[in-house]
């Protein structure tokens, strides 16, 4: 009787502690669809988002979600083998104004997706010594083929972050390499780096236009 | 076939072959490998973009305001349901039996219990729809894509995938539906211009997303390609490791370590 009890005890235990191992780290498939139902619930509960407030979703954005997304990744990612003759403080550059262009394209998206549109998720497996693994989801919209977006994730010390997310196999990423490219055998790694902040000024002259 | 078709396919190869023709004056410095014709592309881009603003986005724009959104979706499933046939074909071509059940699935119960493929009735049961057609089977069969190439109207391609999609257009059953030529071209109108309405949305964002909207578009077409013949894992882009020397994996604070 005793022993049955202590027996108990120790699986109990043994349960606590392996729950509060998993706590510290969300596992992507559920750090994704954490980060897309939030943005869906907050896009949705706002009319103000729904005809297209831009600058409210990335305010909230910054606020919520955009800190499991790894920008200095994407960003040498975009930029690819230029990336290593950058100086540090270019590099920086480029993060900050590549980031603030790919912020403003994800709201762009987000906010285009509709309250009749749902999201499924694929099944996803992970092996404990993975340092990136892919989820995998479906948007699913009335009168229209299924989109396929996955997140590509990595491993970090503090927990998984997005690097790279494709829509029907195109990264929105790397889809910009061929451009930085140019941009820098033409004008130089500082002149990839005024072409952005250029656009980011325009688009955000845009804004407050309409 | 009708004689539509042939004709119609049979302009499209005259202007690939001219574009052929056209290639000798046509290199840039730093140009992709896969698109030495990029001097002929971004004329044709540009011609495409003109004719896109001036005539056919306004048209677009008008459907898309007149046209409830319950409406265009009965034509956007109408299309869609004679475009799965042959998605159907091309599954079989490809040997993907189980794709192929589906799609050709669909096509039977969306014409029966979806009156005439008005409704998406297979894809609300979660019998979703694919991409195929004829420029993937080729690929497949391991035929190379060739040259990037911008067809006129209709915008990226390339070599193979102009080949496909004069094959997708005589292949398509939508003159066996509609045999009235009136019609057909009526039709055709209908569903180019459905299909334009339809990208109004994701325009926006390439537009506000791209830094050369070429590039972009081109990229993202090569990209797309390849995903659709891989089926969804194409080779070297997980992460783009071989082209990419210089970025490892990242370090414990966070930043990219370096070679």
């Amino acid at each position: 009787m005793m022993l049955l009890h202590i027996r108990k005890l120790f699986l109990v235990f043994g349960l606590m502690l392996a729950t509060l191992a998993h706590a510290e780290v969300v596992p992507p498939d559920v750090l994704v669809k954490q980060i897309t139902e939030e943005t869906y619930v907050y896009v949705n509960q706002d009319p103000a988002l729904q005809k297209g407030d831009i600058t409210k979703l990335v305010e909230w954005a910054e606020k919520s979600i955009l800190n499991q997304f790894d920008f200095n990744r994407m960003t040498s990612l975009a930029v690819g083998k230029d990336w290593r003759q950058a100086s540090p403080e270019q590099k920086k550059l480029l993060v900050a104004e590549f980031r603030k262009l790919l912020i403003r394209t994800f709201a762009n998206a987000f906010i285009g997706i509709k309250k009749e549109q749902r999201m499924e998720y694929k099944p996803f497996k992970l092996n404990p010594e993975d340092q990136t693994a892919v989820v995998k989801t479906l948007i699913i919209k009335p009168g229209a083929k299924p989109l396929d977006v996955n997140f590509s994730l990595e491993k970090m010390t503090d927990g998984w972050k997005v690097f790279d997310v494709t829509l029907a196999g195109v990264s929105m990423i790397t889809n910009y390499r061929d451009a930085f490219t140019q941009e820098i055998h033409n004008h130089g790694t500082d002149g990839l780096i005024k072409m952005l902040a250029e656009k980011n000024k325009q688009l955000e002259s845009k804004g407050k236009a309409s | 076939m009708q004689v539509l078709s042939k004709l119609t396919m049979r302009h499209w190869l005259a202007a690939l072959a001219l574009a052929v023709s056209m290639t000798g004056c046509a290199t840039t410095e730093n140009a992709n490998p896969r698109d030495p014709w990029e001097g002929y592309n971004r004329g044709m881009f540009q011609v495409n973009e003109a004719v896109d603003t001036i005539l056919i986005k306004p048209i677009a724009v008008s459907y898309d305001f007149i046209m409830p959104e319950p409406l265009r979706i009965l034509v956007t499933n109408f299309f869609s349901n004679i475009g799965d046939v042959m998605i159907g074909v091309n599954d079989i071509l490809q040997g993907r039996g189980e794709q192929a059940f589906n799609d050709l699935g669909r096509v039977v119960i969306n014409t029966t219990l979806g009156f005439g493929g008005l409704f998406d009735v297979a894809g609300n049961a979660g019998w979703y729809k694919n991409d195929n057609d004829f420029g993937v089977t080729f690929g497949r069969w391991g035929v190379p894509p060739g040259p990037y190439f911008v067809l006129p109207i209709l915008g990226p391609s390339d070599v193979r995938d102009t080949f496909g999609w004069a094959a997708d257009l005589a292949a398509s059953p939508l003159d066996l539906v509609l045999r009235d030529p009136t019609a057909y071209y009526i039709a055709w109108g209908a569903r180019f211009l459905n299909t334009r309405a339809n990208l109004l949305p994701a325009e926006k964002i390439i537009e506000e997303a791209a830094t050369d909207k070429y590039s972009y578009l081109r990229d993202a077409f090569m990209q797309n390609r390849l995903n659709l013949i891989y089926d969804g894992a194409p080779p070297g882009l997980d992460g783009d490791i071989e082209s990419e020397p210089a970025v490892k994996a990242p370090t414990d604070d966070g930043k990219i370590s370096q070679q």
